[in-house]
């Protein structure tokens, strides 16, 4: 049975979560900065009167960050994933279809993560995917708020 | 499957809280039938302890089962009367209730721990408790059959057949649990808690294919067989409870049925109507079954989950939001006015009506403290009585929670420090057993608990020693205080004036942590103490902590909530009052706020440092502070600068002590609604929860003792301008170290320094040979260091600055290139490599030779005319006059020193009291200018000495001191001071000293 991914975009890269995981996607809102949290808090964000985490994945990942892109997303995650928090992306792609078979994991793509800028970040990977025309680099939800 | 799992917790816990409230009922009433034993609140205690057993066994704990059966066991034979509850059944019952309290923690129902130690206190208690023959019963078991002959697998013993009521009849029920629970919704618990009100489960089993209890249980037929005694026919079970196999049982052997067969028809109404028994029914039923029935008929009282409740109030939150949204829309238009107006009113009252179900009797609580003190009594080996008044005054269950902690804690304060042992209260002519009251009341919006004990009281003198020898304060700052101020000492950690620690309390933790409890809660704590008549704790508290009052603040463009309960007033400063009524005491900004100083904490600057404050970065804020205020008007838009300078700060509290939390803009106050923070960010201290303002956006709730942690707050700055960091004398001071020409760098303490101002190098005007900046509208004059110092010239810039020293009449400042940094550093100036007038001497700082400049010399060499009037008044008398100097840092030593002797008089230097009385003894001088915070001996007891025992006692005297209020002056003038100054003012020392020496007519 193929598993579903909801993949989005950080620096042109192509990342994915599980389908499973994600409660919504919100367009932009306001976020309250947070002095004194970790670099990559974003901030609070009010959710129909549920307040929720908001994480700079560009920030967590290690890239630089960007002031003012118009199209950027906040991808919202169940609260089996953990407490009330989503992420910020630079924009939201389609939902993917993998065969779990075809998914490999880091130790044989270490190349292409270290080509990616992300070797710094190896624990958040759970595994790669080649897709058709680009590679997918699936990231572990509940491990992004524990790694604050 | 996960489903299952997950209503398996809630069951447990369910079962959890259940068996909670249950103990807390079984240990009240424990209490009072060891006092005097009473046949009702025996029946209540079994019936509660039946319930736990009853549970635990269908929740497969059986260690927790096994230890409620034998505390049933005991309790039946009080119940027959065979014996009174002495203490030592009531011990082993209340221990047995502990037991079972760790247990309900502990994994599994405490299945894995060892309960045979007070097993065995049981079975003796019930063993020397009965009389043969019940004991013989009690060693019978019997095994039961149906009618069938069929064994039905459980046995009892004989004496418990014989304790059932007469009109009980055995039967064994089997309930398919999973049936039960998914095709007609009944929990098991709830089955439980039904058969109990009816009858007795003697025993229990589960019969299950499943071995995982808690993962297979949805697809395994899980039989639940239960022994259960009833006066209920069999047609009355099955109406009620339809258990799928339901049979009589009776002991084997017995030519009777165990039970007598039912003396009278179950009348067919209770069984129509199982909600309510008819009143034959009634009759029929043995008392505490009655109990039962009459405990039904009055249940206007509803079981509801807290989360539902947590869930509700959280919807009311919204909905006050929502509220708040609107009245702000519509509050212009007449048409939506009267609506909105409805609208805030059926919010305001569903809130307050929401906010009553979390509503708890603190009696709750308080029927935990009798137990408390019971124990305390036998471990102290004292006479304590303990009273409660005002257990229904309810409170929000959280506080209710929180609170327990802190007042148990003060429960056991007063009975181990406060109650005397017997022998010394008949000693003292008090009554050999202590009282403690426990008092709760509504004032003003707030729950006021008050407890009180008869005991020694606080000793005052030994709270100062004890704050004495842990350095706290100072012993003369310590003299002063009142004793109400006193005892919040008590409250600082770490501080215990108990001299022997024993295991209830004196380790010196515990106060603070009360304290700091009360405050989370957004509560106050106060303790008043009169020595041999008792101690009085004061706790305030909100009724809720869900929706706060707060005061919402600006820092730039994010807002902030400070709670209510923290504030105490806003002080708005304008224009100059800002740069005049800012001092700098060491490297702490302060604010002198009705002669008292008040450290102040910029919270943007808090806000902008993640790591915790240490001496360095305050230093570097006092400095950055004036060129902050440059740069931001600067940036501002040109309209901004039309308006006024100004600066808003709200004195907020952390119990007795406060500071001033310097803001961007005041908002305004309102209720909010409080979020606990983001799991993720708890280790954040300055912030204590979130809320969602009325535009929707999120504002973070500030943590004023958590901030003041991290700012590291000095709030006793008062003896502070010096800090004397070690034992050896060795003096620690604050320096600012800048430069100006290329090659040297320079020093100035920062207490020097009142401010430092950027200047750009065009704003410099020549009239003359002499400098000037205009600086708050004011010409000051610039000396260049390079004009009065043999050193290089200042480096022409874009952008200077310029030190504006502090306690000179004139506007004049020194022109400055570049700050180089601040620190802290021990002082050992040398003097002898480097002098020159106007220099105190030099120190290698950062591994570079530094000048320590004297500002009040440069001064002087700068505008020698400034210093006439001061020379002219008072002309140097023909012959020298000797001064006798006590100072005991080497630094305002060898200062002063210096400008005496520039003046012309000859000084004599020593460093305290002690060696003062030396000096005068030895010698004869014309005037004496001490400070007061010295070690060994201080100004005060020296000046006494001088006044009241020396040969000179009309000797002129002069204060000079960091300490500064009115207070102090007045004191000074007490202790025999003819004179008062502050260090550091160098003219009005001067002054005051040719006043003094002119015309000692004066002293009187």
């Amino acid at each position: 049975m193929n598993r579903q991914y909801c993949t989005f975009y950080i620096a042109d890269r192509h990342f994915g979560v599980e389908i499973t995981d994600v409660k919504e996607v919100q367009p932009p809102a306001r976020c309250t900065p947070v002095f004194h949290a970790a670099e990559a808090v974003k901030g609070f964000v009010n959710i129909r009167g549920n307040i929720h985490l908001v994480i700079d994945l560009r920030t967590l990942l290690g890239f630089e960050r960007i002031a003012g892109a118009e199209d950027y997303r906040i991808i919202l995650f169940k609260p089996h994933v953990g407490e009330s928090f989503g992420i910020l992306v630079d924009g939201v792609g389609d939902v993917a279809e993998v065969d779990p078979a075809r998914i490999e994991n880091l130790g044989d793509r270490g190349q292409e993560v270290q080509a990616r800028g992300l070797e710094d970040v190896r624990d958040l990977i759970t595994g790669i995917c080649m897709l058709k025309d680009r590679l997918l680099i699936l990231l572990n939800a509940p491990k992004l708020l524990k790694s604050l | 499957m996960k489903e299952w799992q997950h209503s398996m917790r809630e069951l447990k816990e369910e079962f959890r809280q259940e068996a909670l409230e249950h103990l807390s009922a079984v240990e009240k009433e424990l209490i009072f039938i060891e006092k005097a034993p009473d046949p009702e609140r025996i029946a209540n205690i079994f019936r509660s302890i039946h319930s736990i057993k009853g549970g635990a066994g269908f929740m497969g704990y059986e260690h927790m089962m096994a230890l409620s059966h034998g505390m049933e066991t005991l309790l039946q034979t009080l119940r027959q009367g065979n014996v009174k509850p002495d203490r030592e059944i009531i011990d082993v019952l209340l221990a047995g209730t502990d037991m079972i309290r760790k247990m309900l923690d502990g994994e599994e129902g405490g299945n894995g721990m060892e309960i045979s130690g007070i097993s065995d206190r049981l079975s003796h208690l019930i063993s020397t408790g009965c009389n043969p023959g019940t004991l013989e019963k009690m060693g019978r078991p019997l095994s039961l059959f149906d009618e069938e002959e069929k064994d039905s697998g459980f046995t009892v013993n004989q004496f418990r057949l014989d304790s059932l009521p007469e009109d009980h009849h055995l039967f064994h029920l089997r309930f398919n649990l999973n049936h039960l629970q998914q095709k007609r919704s009944i929990p098991p618990l709830k089955l439980i808690r039904d058969l109990l009100q009816q009858g007795f489960i003697l025993e229990t089993r589960i019969e299950t294919g499943a071995d995982d209890f808690d993962g297979d249980l949805l697809d395994a037929a899980l039989l639940y067989h239960i022994l259960f005694a009833t006066p209920l026919s069999e047609a009355g079970i099955q109406e009620r409870w339809g258990p799928e196999i339901l049979t009589r049982v009776h002991s084997k052997g017995d030519s009777a049925p165990v039970c007598q067969p039912a003396g009278q028809p179950v009348p067919t109404g209770s069984a129509e109507d199982p909600n309510r028994p008819s009143a034959s029914g009634q009759t029929a039923l043995s008392p505490e079954a009655s109990a039962c029935v009459s405990s039904l008929e009055h249940q206007d009282t509803v079981r509801i989950r807290v989360e539902i409740l947590d869930k509700l109030m959280k919807l009311a939150g919204e909905l006050v939001q929502v509220r708040n949204n609107l009245l702000a829309m519509t509050a212009a238009d007449s048409l939506y006015r009267g609506v909105s107006q409805r609208l805030d009113i059926v919010t305001t009252e569903m809130q307050e009506t929401i906010m009553q179900t979390r509503l708890q009797p603190i009696g709750y609580l308080f029927d935990r403290l009798p137990r408390i003190v019971r124990d305390l009594r036998a471990k102290l080996d004292k006479r304590i009585e303990i009273e409660t008044i005002g257990g229904d005054v309810e409170l929000d269950k959280t506080i209710l929670e929180s609170l327990t902690d802190p007042l148990i804690h003060l429960v056991r304060n007063c009975c181990d420090h406060g109650i005397e042992a017997p022998k010394i209260r008949r000693q003292k002519g008090k009554t050999e057993t202590g009282k403690i009251r426990v008092r709760a009341w509504h004032e003003a919006g707030q729950i006021n608990i008050e407890i009180a004990d008869d005991g020694a009281g606080i000793d005052a003198d030994a709270v100062r020693e004890k704050a004495i020898s842990e350095g706290i304060k100072g012993a003369d700052l310590l003299s002063k205080m009142k004793d109400r101020e006193l005892f919040d000492l008590i409250l600082i950690s770490g501080f215990s004036t108990v001299e022997q620690i024993s295991d209830v309390s004196g380790r010196g933790v515990g106060m603070d942590v009360v304290r700091s409890g009360v405050e989370r809660l957004g509560g106050g704590i106060e303790i008043d103490s009169e020595k041999e008549k008792g101690t009085r704790v004061h706790l305030r508290l909100p009724l809720t902590l869900a929706i706060i009052p707060c005061l919402l603040v600006s820092v730039g463009e994010n807002r902030y909530a400070i709670p209510q309960s923290n504030l105490v007033e806003l002080v708005s400063l304008r224009d100059k009052e800002i740069d005049t009524r800012i001092e700098i005491a060491g490297d702490q900004e302060v604010f002198r706020l009705r002669d008292r100083l008040l450290p102040l904490v910029q919270l943007a600057e808090v806000l902008q440092r993640p790591e915790p404050f240490t001496k360095e970065t305050r230093a570097k804020i006092c400095i950055e502070r004036g060129q902050k205020v440059k740069r931001e008007e600067a940036y501002a838009p040109a309209d901004f600068s039309l308006l006024q300078k100004s600066l808003t700060f709200a004195v907020v509290k952390i119990g007795s002590r406060g500071y001033g939390l310097v803001v961007g803009r005041v908002l305004g106050v309102e209720e909010i609604v409080v979020n606990p923070i983001h799991s993720a960010l708890k280790s954040l201290a300055i912030y204590a929860g979130t809320t969602i303002m009325g535009d929707g956006t999120v504002a973070l709730i500030l943590d004023i003792e958590g901030i003041a942690r991290h700012a590291d707050v000095q709030f006793n700055r008062r003896e502070a301008e010096t800090e004397i960091s070690d034992a050896r004398g060795e003096e620690r001071q604050t320096v600012l170290l800048f430069k100006s020409g290329p090659q040297e760098q320079y020093a100035v303490p920062l207490p020097m320094i009142r401010r430092v101002e950027p200047i750009g190098g065009r704003d410099i005007e020549r009239i003359g040979d002499r400098e000037f900046v205009t600086v708050d509208d004011v010409p000051h004059r610039v000396v260049r260091l390079e004009s009065v110092l043999h050193v290089s010239p200042c480096q022409e810039a874009e952008n200077m600055l310029l030190l504006l020293p502090k306690h000179i009449r004139r506007p004049f400042g020194i022109l400055v290139s570049s700050v180089v940094d601040t620190l802290t550093t021990t002082l050992r100036l040398n003097t002898q490599s480097h002098t020159e007038d106007g220099l105190l001497g030099t120190a290698i700082l950062l591994n570079r030779i530094t000048l320590f400049l004297d500002i009040f010399k440069l001064i002087e060499r700068a505008e020698p005319d400034w210093f006439e009037e001061r020379k002219k008044s008072a002309p140097r008398p023909r012959e020298q006059k000797k001064i006798l100097l006590l100072e005991d840092t080497p630094f305002f030593r060898n200062l002063v020193r210096g400008y005496l002797e520039s003046d012309g008089y000859k000084v004599t230097a020593v460093e305290n009291g002690q060696e003062g009385m030396d000096a005068v003894k030895r010698e004869r001088f014309d005037l004496i200018v001490s400070d007061i915070d010295m070690p060994v001996m201080n100004g005060w007891a020296f000046m006494e000495y001088v006044r009241k025992e020396s040969a000179q006692p009309r000797i002129p005297a002069l204060a000079l001191t960091a300490l500064d209020g009115e207070e102090d002056q007045e004191r000074a003038k007490e202790a025999g001071f003819n004179g008062y100054q502050i260090k550091l003012d160098r003219e009005a020392l001067l002054q005051d000293i040719a006043r003094l020496i002119q015309r000692p007519e004066e002293v009187s």
